[in-house]
């Protein structure tokens, strides 16, 4: 019985080393996959450069107009936020994270830790780092002035960045020029730079104008009626610093 | 003093190949043939192919040897080749045997593994794995045949599967209860009879 069992062993041996001749079979070197490790190290930092990059991006978006106050108009402002909001970036980004991810568990360490650890502790290394270069760096405003007249490739994200809302989304982005008893003057930022800057007075119906001030950015709900706007809400609103005041 | 003559580990057999000994690539084959055709055989719940699917794990391991680090155990190495083999034959038998996404392993579960535990249980789930292993779903299935039958530990079955440690014990715990649930129905199908 041993006898056959051994004799069975050598035979299988056998069978195995004749097919590794004959198909000309040969052990991938070392160096092989030294370079499949780096390949795959420089993929994960690239995919992390790029996520980080996007994730300063749609930071400097949001602060650039200061969409977030428009969540301080209520439900119109909240749903406008999100109408706003760059959704595709941000999608893509996550993806670029779960991709990374993945990638980081084909290593020890990834395995060993659990999936929404792993996830939670990518997404919070990439957010840092994005705050960071938003907020303790100028590039994601030099970029985008350096590519607002020039939105080929990477400059065509910028486009929207700092673009006030629709004026059909009776929410209108601009700056007191002049304050009185229950109005304001105020400056509506132009679509685009071209545009002229429409300066129309704001009513304001249960609202203090001793809240504001001249120069502040403010976001107003309301309706335009006879060239004037009958303001429902105002919130302040507090652009990226690198904005110059229109 | 004992003078016996050491018998050579299989870690050190591979860094051999590694440097060129390819003959003592047989010894590895002959170690490891009834183990993973075992393995494929629990597994996949079948015996057709399975030599067919063995040859081409040292066929892999062969050409992969270089890739193997000498400071880890061989043999959850090779495992881990023969889990993506099996894996792939899995696939073949049904749609998407194991999911790419589970909740196991999404948090941080904390096990405590005991040898002599385990050894009691051995004894006392073999009957029980012998009729009823096939009822388990593929990923409680695996780690039950990994540490109950192969004798692989919590963490070397971590690094065959290449998930958390703490999920190998949630998925040996949960595997173990739906064996019992599975006995008992059929032990009480047996009884009414």
């Amino acid at each position: 019985m041993e006898n056959d069992k051994g004799y069975q062993q050598k035979e299988i041996t056998k069978e195995l080393f004749q097919r590794i001749e004959k198909e000309g079979l040969k052990q991938k070197s070392k160096t092989y996959f030294k370079l499949r490790i780096v390949f795959l190290v420089l993929i994960i930092i690239a995919i992390f450069i790029i996520s980080i990059f996007l994730c300063s991006f749609v930071l400097f978006s949001l602060r650039a107009s200061d969409q977030i106050s428009l969540i301080g108009l209520g439900g119109h402002g909240t749903v406008l936020f999100f109408k706003l909001f760059p959704w595709g970036l941000f999608l893509l980004n996550s993806a670029l994270i779960i991709w990374a991810g993945l990638m980081i568990r084909s290593f020890r360490f990834g395995y060993k830790t659990p999936i929404l650890y792993l996830g939670l502790g990518t997404v919070f290394v990439m957010t840092i780092c994005g705050v960071i270069i938003d907020q303790g760096t100028s590039l994601q405003y030099n970029i985008w002035h350096d590519t607002h007249d020039n939105p080929i490739f990477i400059g065509s994200i910028y486009e929207k960045v700092r673009t006030r809302p629709d004026l059909d989304e009776k929410i209108f982005r601009g700056i007191i020029l002049d304050i009185q008893q229950n109005s304001l003057l105020v400056a509506i930022e132009p679509k685009i730079e071209e545009d002229e800057i429409l300066n129309y007075r704001v009513v304001l119906e249960n609202i203090k104008p001793k809240t504001f001030q001249i120069g502040d950015s403010i976001y107003i709900e309301g309706i335009i009626i006879n060239n004037e706007i009958k303001a429902r809400a105002i919130v302040k609103s507090f652009p990226h610093p690198y904005f110059p005041k229109e | 003093m004992y003078h016996g003559k050491k018998e050579i580990t299989d870690e050190d057999i591979a860094i051999l190949v590694q440097q060129g000994d390819k003959e003592k690539f047989g010894l590895l084959i002959e170690r490891y043939n009834d183990k993973l055709s075992r393995y494929g055989r629990k597994f996949l719940s079948r015996k057709e192919n399975i030599d067919d699917i063995v040859q081409d794990i040292f066929i892999n391991t062969y050409q992969s040897i270089q890739n193997y680090d000498p400071s880890f155990k061989f043999s959850s190495w090779i495992y881990r080749i023969a889990h993506n083999a099996f894996i792939n034959g899995l696939k073949k038998q049904f749609f998407n045997p194991i999911n790419y996404f589970d909740f196991d392993t999404l948090i941080s579960h904390q096990v405590y593994e005991d040898p002599e535990e385990r050894e009691r249980e051995t004894k006392e789930l073999k009957k029980i794995i012998d009729s009823c292993l096939d009822t388990l779903e593929p990923k409680y299935k695996e780690v039950i045949i990994l540490h109950y039958i192969e004798d692989f530990s919590y963490k070397e079955i971590s690094d065959i599967l290449k998930i958390p440690t703490g999920t190998v014990g949630v998925r040996i715990k949960r595997g173990k209860e739906s064996l019992k649930k599975a006995y008992n129905n059929i032990e009480e199908k047996n009884g009414k009879r």
